[in-house]
């Protein structure tokens, strides 16, 4: 009787709880993942396969499986969802899955064949039984593609000269959704969107690359007149000739290229003159200098961190160069943990910023990470862009992330455009990727470390979606491409 | 907000922090509350108003939080990152063929293990965060029992913070 009363009273507040902000709380339905590959005659199967591969672990999010539900959980069940006319099936492996277990599991809807080599056709396949844990690791499934070729050969033939827009009924877009699920209760989720967007027109007029460093494919932003009225950050990709169709003279119209490229910095080449009414026209844009190296003082108040330091520089630098944002980092080591007086001035976190500003464990102008004794993960300061605190639980992406924010990046959580993947989302452990939005930011924006300290000499905007950093400019040229324009793929 | 907060509270007095451990949640409950505990576990600065958000649920998200303290990230979640850990080695190996600036101080085992103790220890140091601004009896037992328990030491010292901050 008494667990009737407390289950009934309990009950009572939890809705209370819950009716307290249910208009208010939306559920996350983020991007996961978003892959996309241009679509052009000829070229269609010429897509390795391999960036169509990922691991989905099975299992929960959390490690009580669901807040409020009913336990111990063993077994749970997969709902596959295949989707959008780009795709044609998803084929599933499972590791470390004990025969037994694998034989053991029941496929339903358009989910066919064994636990190592699964196909899973459009619509909606299932899978029951999957165990959470095999001797306590989770085994994962190693997921791939399969596309729909009729399709695809269809839409290369009628990209034309559509641009760069891609079908506005999202035609272009396919999507894989794993739920995994225990009874009626959705335990964890992937997503992931795939996109094939149009080919860009033919070569009539174009962009040629000099001085490409890593013959990348670089990433190109064009503002320019076309037969229909000005156009904004069209996006192209190419190496060296970058085919444009007929651009048209400016006539009014802002006229400028941003090129972003691996090892080269950006080049944002503004009012452009070259474009006439005529085919062949040809803009030159010279991708020297290679890629802007920001100095960075790293003081390492705590012992050992020299490694982890040194690891979390390598990353950033990586990240930085392959998404194509032009800018490395440039390391010099302080190993001050066995000096007291540097361990207490430095502290642990912002708090002690402005006492640092000043003094010998400091660099202006220049970026400086301390690595110090306390438990979180990463924090730029907002006294100087220039610092940021690195703690004992950061993650592989927690510098770079900090670094993002002192080249003006605000967070990017919530924004729906933007996948989970990106480095400057709040949170998580799976960050790779920048926007060339957020790219040309880190570059033009004035407050931007690398404009405030001299690493960069180019002009300067005033953009949105930024973080207030120590230097404004009101009258700068506000025009800056959407935080998530991207030219995908690469 | 703040009068549910004591309703719980006097709820939780009169009948016990079992009360709300004992209580199925719907599917969709479930669902927000899992999505707020772990927007809070993995943020970075979480200057988006992550802990508020949680804290909004009350007693409800406790026995996640104090699973959370005890075990640590969920095995789906670890062997996520552990694929994302050996995908980023292997890509700075790669990387470094072609850049001398990259230096690589750590084998694969080695930064795979490091990244994935912090891991674990940023989700302990989150819950005992959070559960210290819960507060309750429940959240107190909790932290209590963990303080007892060995670990890493920057975790440890947040736990023993936590136990001094929560509230009856």
């Amino acid at each position: 009787m008494e667990r009737y009363i407390r289950n009934a009273i309990a009950a009572f507040f939890i809705g209370v709880i819950f009716s307290g902000f249910a208009v208010a709380q939306v559920i996350s339905d983020d991007i996961g993942l978003a892959r996309n590959w241009r679509l052009c005659p000829g070229e269609v199967f010429e897509i390795p396969e391999i960036v169509f591969q990922e691991w989905v672990p099975v299992g929960c999010e959390v490690v009580d499986c669901c807040p409020g539900c009913p336990g111990p959980i063993d077994k749970i069940n997969w709902h596959i969802h295949v989707e959008g006319a780009p795709l044609e099936s998803l084929t599933l492996k499972f590791n470390r899955l004990p025969k037994d277990v694998a034989a053991g599991l029941k496929l339903g809807g358009t989910a066919q064949g064994s636990a190592e080599n699964m196909l899973i056709g459009k619509g909606l396949g299932t899978i029951s039984g999957l165990p959470v844990e095999i001797a306590g690791r989770a085994p994962a499934a190693q997921i791939q593609v399969s596309f729909d070729k009729a399709w695809m050969q269809e839409q290369a033939k009628n990209s034309g000269d559509a641009g760069d827009v891609g079908d506005a009924d999202g035609k272009d877009a396919g999507d894989i959704i794993i739920e995994q699920f225990y009874g009626k209760y959705r335990v964890n989720e992937y997503k992931i969107k795939y996109r094939f967007p149009f080919c860009p027109p033919g070569l009539n007029d174009k962009i040629v690359l000099q001085n490409n460093a890593s013959g990348d494919s670089a990433s190109v932003l064009v503002d320019a007149r076309r037969s229909g009225g000005c156009v904004v950050e069209e996006s192209r990709r190419g190496a060296g000739t970058i085919g444009m169709g007929s651009v048209l003279a400016n006539a009014g119209c802002r006229s400028e290229v941003a090129v972003f490229s691996d090892d080269d910095a950006m080049r944002l080449v503004e009012g452009v003159g070259v474009w006439t009414n005529l085919l062949g026209d040809t803009l030159n844009v010279n991708l020297t200098p290679d890629r802007l190296m920001a100095p960075v003082d790293v003081w390492l108040a705590r012992s050992p961190a020299f490694a982890t330091a040194s690891g979390d520089i390598n990353n950033a630098n990586l990240l930085y160069n392959t998404n194509n944002a032009g800018i490395g980092f440039a390391p010099t080591f302080h190993f001050v943990s066995g000096n007291p007086a540097a361990v207490a001035a430095i502290g642990t976190g912002c708090a002690s910023a402005p006492g640092l500003l000043g003094s010998a464990f400091f660099t202006p102008g220049r970026l400086n990470v301390y690595y110090v004794n306390s438990a979180f993960t990463g924090v730029n300061c907002g006294v100087s862009r220039n610092i940021q605190f690195i703690g004992t639980t950061a993650n592989n992406q927690s510098l770079a992330h900090e670094f993002g924010h002192s080249m003006s990046l605000d967070h990017t959580n919530g924004d729906p455009t933007f996948p989970v993947t990106n480095v400057m989302i709040g949170g998580g452990a799976g960050r790779t990727h920048f926007s060339d939005g957020q790219s040309f930011r880190m570059n033009a924006q004035c407050s931007s470390t690398l404009n405030v300290n001299g690493v960069r000499a180019g002009p300067t905007r005033r953009c949105g979606s930024t973080i207030l950093g120590n230097v404004s400019c009101p009258l700068a040229d506000s025009h800056c491409p959407p935080l998530a324009t991207d030219a995908l793929p690469k | 907000m703040k009068l549910i907060n004591v309703l719980v509270a006097v709820a939780v007095s009169m009948f016990g922090a079992s009360t709300f451990a004992a209580v199925e949640l719907t599917p969709e409950q479930s669902l927000e509350v899992r999505k707020a505990v772990v927007t809070w576990l993995e943020c970075e600065e979480c200057t988006d108003g992550e802990l508020e958000r949680l804290l909004r649920y009350g007693e409800v998200a406790v026995p996640t939080l104090g699973a959370v303290l005890e075990r640590g990230p969920s095995p789906a979640s670890l062997e996520k990152y552990r694929l994302h850990l050996e995908s980023s080695y292997r890509n700075l190996v790669e990387y470094s063929r072609t850049h001398e600036e990259v230096k690589l101080e750590q084998s694969e085992d080695e930064y795979v293990k490091q990244y994935l103790e912090n891991y674990q220890a940023h989700y302990a140091v989150r819950s005992a965060q959070a559960l210290a601004k819960l507060g309750g009896v429940g959240a107190r037992k909790i932290l209590e029992v963990a303080s007892k328990r060995k670990m890493r030491e920057d975790v440890n010292a947040v736990v023993q913070d936590s136990l001094k901050a929560v509230s009856r």
